[in-house]
């Protein structure tokens, strides 16, 4: 009686979901809603902006994300991009807790993990910080409900698909993620033992297949946008700078440079001495005495190409690689949100002028957040997954569903760590962004573990 | 590969978890003295060659990193041995595991793993001390392997091996007393482990003496209780006597300062009170001290040039150089999970007289106050049982392995991950 009366005059189904859509949306947005106005980062979040603004590609990042904000914000308000992201990854949560598993009691455990990874970890910063970063988790999100969930209605394909080629466009180290995380699955069909795996999990050859698509159609999406910017047909940009930098981090540029500086005809010899750690974005760097981004990147592309194929540099460039992996993996304090630098000041200020004011005295702006608690909770959460998925894999617990998807997790977790931590440097934000999918496989079984026991009570009375 | 020997690999990955975030081995004012001695082969004048000998060749002379691996390597091994000895669950590996990640993620374990200093042999002296004392049925393989730890982490410091000169004595003392109730085991295995303390101090007197310094496992007496000696009073009114030659040899006068005031009558007595009233301070100060911190001293970003040079850029993008490097939630959390692990002892000792935890704990709470002494002995009052303070969890899990409502509690949670009967058949 109580149902009827409930799902009568109550909410019906769809209108419950589209609530807890938008209560989940609410819980991500904490940190915004806390700040006073959405977290930006360094100079970071101002120079997308310009971008987008002057229509033009900058040499170092791809104009995506900035057009993103420039469009959303309806050049109005940057709230409505916290809100849309906070949307979007509302519904990619929604989606798998409905489709990963069937059932009807994937509502609670959807806001229990929204909740969950808002409050303790750093979901609801990253949806709040105007930073492509929460597209990452959005992209592995996409492509792994493709390949895992078993059927998928039209109008959640339509917005997987869209979310993946606009997620993996987003950012340079998108593309990589993605592609090195389905090649390693595509690999996995060159063995017996992990194709009967698949079979069993149920993964299928054309779902991986209709994956490697989007991330080729995306970094075609990236490569036209570019070009249309005036950037040249590039998915990707500054990639070699970039390595450049991670290489001269790792210290095989001083070797290489001590060694053949006095028989190659090198620029950046001159500055030798004076290379700083910070290459790519200090005045002092060489960079910006040889001609900037651009103008550097033969350059750099000839000595980037000579360390890798030698030996001698490889082996050392492979060993800081694998530290730097592993450092990048266990590096993720989140709440990069330091006071406002002065180009972020001026881009507030030309580009938004009537929230200048809520932008100024927010509390980033005032040195009043802290993220210490969460910093230390997420340590926590973290090593206590760490543990739970050891057991798991040492006592062939859960099912082999449940195994697989955290295999996938820490995979896009551990390549995430690697393109990172090797073509640019170990930074918090890199993994902070992904780290909050972690415990998700956690939430999803004890879904299943409700499920079971709410099926099997009828049974036993 | 099996799995017992991924979980030690993964523990100790996990123990370096400091070393990891920081981008770098944290290093401090002295890990610049110890990389020199080690490659120089001269005996730092407060304390021995060994632990210099230790990074050198565990560094390959090529990456500090294979310093802290080496550290975190240990420690997990002689953890995942106590755990096979002393819980005795089929289940072991993955309890030593537990053990690893909450230490990692609740005391500053992981902080000392990671430091380019000897303070982690301290604790894994204490520990394969207390195994070799009160494990049971041991093997001959793992006998060897601890033994061999006992040694190497014993000659790390002077400190160790006057804390475990006591710890044994004690405990021999105490073997004698109760040989006819209990008999001869732990008569017989407390000699052993005075027997190992002596074989590290004479391994580091030779080291010594090869290296062309003193048979003795310190450089000298005087100069390795220097660091205790100058936070005393007394001694701080030595110096002023004569304030106008500190500027000059501030070395040389507290050299001879030192010296001089080890030579009075009344020294021993002296310093022995300062040491026991610093030793009831130094017990219970487990927060972070500064030197955790970071110094950045020139000693030891020099010794990274010479010695490490392609590292050099590592240390400046690493958080310490920063002072970013915060570890003070990790010590304030600390401070509450040792008392915790302190009144789960006491109630092990009341309730559980049957673990085969027992003794271990009984050596534990008897060993910290000793651990103290001779620490302050050596260094004053320099915060070093913070160090020491992940050993106070055993105790928890000692317990965790003796209550009934945890194993409950650990087998209800073990069928849910288990069995899952509808996701099996889909």
């Amino acid at each position: 009686m109580k149902r009827v009366l409930y799902s009568k005059f109550l909410m019906g189904d769809q209108l419950k979901d589209i609530g807890a859509i938008f209560l989940a949306a609410i819980m991500l947005c904490f940190w915004s809603i806390y700040n006073g106005y959405p977290l930006f980062f360094s100079s970071d979040t101002a120079m997308y902006l310009e971008a987008a603004f002057a229509k033009h590609v900058g040499p170092d990042r791809p104009i995506l994300y900035g057009l993103f904000m420039y469009y959303i914000s309806g050049q109005y308000s940057l709230w409505f991009v916290v809100i849309v992201q906070s949307l979007i990854l509302s519904y990619s949560f929604y989606c798998w807790f409905r489709y990963f598993l069937p059932g009807e009691n994937y509502l609670l455990f959807f806001l229990l993990y929204s909740a969950f990874v808002s409050i303790f970890m750093g979901a609801s910063f990253n949806v709040s910080w105007l930073m492509p970063d929460v597209f990452t988790p959005l992209s592995v999100l996409s492509i792994g409900l493709i390949i895992f969930a078993p059927r998928l209605p039209r109008h959640v394909w339509v917005f997987l698909i869209g979310l993946s080629i606009l997620g993996i466009a987003m950012h340079n180290s998108h593309l990589f993620v993605c592609l090195g995380l389905t090649l390693l699955l595509l690999a996995g069909y060159a063995f017996k033992s992990v194709r009967e795996i698949y079979n069993l999990v149920g993964i299928k050859f054309s779902r991986i297949a209709i994956v490697i698509g989007l991330i080729i159609t995306s970094a075609f999406f990236a490569a036209s946008i570019s070009y249309q910017y005036g950037g040249g047909f590039k998915s990707s940009r500054g990639g070699t700078v970039f390595l450049m930098g991670s290489l001269v981090e790792m210290g095989v540029v001083d070797i290489y440079l001590g060694e053949n500086c006095s028989q190659k005809d090198y620029r950046i010899c001159e500055y030798r001495d004076t290379i700083p750690n910070n290459f790519l974005w200090a005045s002092n760097s060489p960079i910006y005495q040889t001609g900037g981004w651009a103008g550097s990147e033969a350059e750099y592309s000839a000595i980037v190409n000579d360390i890798l194929t030698t030996p001698k540099y490889l082996k050392l460039v492979v060993w800081k690689s694998i530290l730097r992996t592993i450092s990048q993996f266990m590096h993720f304090d989140t709440g990069e949100a330091t006071k406002a630098t002065p180009r972020i000041d001026q881009g507030f200020r030309r580009f938004y002028p009537n929230e200048y004011d809520n932008y100024y005295k927010a509390r980033q702006n005032q040195g009043e957040l802290n993220f210490k608690l969460v910093n230390h909770t997420q340590v926590v959460i973290f090593l206590s997954c760490i543990l739970l998925y050891a057991l798991i894999y040492y006592k062939n617990g859960m099912s082999l569903k449940f195994r697989f998807l955290i295999l996938f997790l820490l995979i896009a977790l551990l390549i995430n760590a690697w393109v990172c931590g090797t073509f640019s440097g170990v930074y918090f934000r890199y993994q902070a962004r992904l780290l909050w999918l972690i415990p998700m496989p956690v939430f999803l079984f004890l879904a299943t573990k409700i499920r079971i026991r709410s099926t099997e009570q009828p049974k036993q009375t | 590969m099996n799995k017992n020997r991924l979980i030690i690999i993964l523990g100790a990955i996990l123990l370096c978890y400091m070393g990891w975030t920081n981008k770098y081995p944290l290093l401090t004012s002295a890990s610049g003295t110890f990389i020199n001695s080690g490659f120089t082969r001269e005996v730092p004048w407060f304390g021995n060659l060994w632990y210099g000998l230790v990074i050198t060749h565990a560094s390959w002379a090529s990456s500090l990193w294979l310093v802290i691996f080496f550290q975190a390597g240990l420690m997990a091994v002689l953890i995942y041995l106590f755990f096979k000895y002393f819980i005795k669950l089929p289940e072991y590996p993955l309890w030593a595991l537990g053990f690893i990640t909450f230490i990692t993620g609740f005391t500053t374990a992981s902080v000392t793993v990671s430091t380019i200093e000897p303070h982690i042999f301290s604790g894994l002296s204490v520990l394969s001390g207390g195994i070799l004392l009160f494990a049971k049925e041991i093997c001959r393989r793992d006998f060897i392997l601890v033994s061999v730890i006992f040694v190497f982490s014993c000659s790390m410091d002077p400190s160790n091996m006057l804390s475990m000169v006591f710890l044994s004595t004690l405990f021999m003392i105490f073997g004698l007393i109760s040989v006819r109730r209990k008999g001869t085991e732990l008569l017989q295995k407390s000699v052993l482990v005075l027997a190992f303390t002596i074989i590290s101090i004479l391994m580091v007197s030779f080291i010594h003496h090869g290296v062309g310094g003193k048979f003795s496992p310190v450089n000298s007496y005087h100069t390795a209780i220097l660091p205790g000696l100058m936070t005393t009073e007394q001694f701080q009114a030595s110096l002023m006597q004569n304030p106008e030659g500190m500027e000059d040899k501030l070395d040389s006068l507290l050299d001879s300062k030192s010296l001089e005031m080890v030579q009075e009558n009344d020294f021993v007595r002296a310093h022995g009170i300062y040491s026991a009233q610093n030793a009831i301070r130094e017990m219970v100060a487990l927060e972070t001290d500064d030197a955790i911190m970071f110094s950045d001293s020139t000693v030891t970003l020099r010794a990274v040039f010479d010695y490490y040079n392609h590292e050099v850029r590592d240390v400046f993008i690493s958080r310490q150089i920063f002072k970013i490097m915060q570890v003070k939630t990790w010590g304030g959390v600390q401070v509450w999970v040792s008392l915790a692990g302190l009144l789960l002892g006491v109630f092990v000792l009341k309730r559980h007289k049957n673990s085969s935890g027992y003794g271990f704990v009984i050596y534990l709470m008897a060993g910290w106050p000793v651990l103290a002494f001779c620490n302050s002995v050596f260094y004053g009052q320099a915060g070093l049982q913070s160090h020491l303070a992940w050993l106070w969890v055993f105790p928890m899990f000692i317990f965790f392995r003796e209550s009934k409502a945890v194993q409950q509690h650990l087998s209800r949670i073990s069928a849910i991950l288990s069995i899952n009967v509808i996701s099996k058949t889909t």
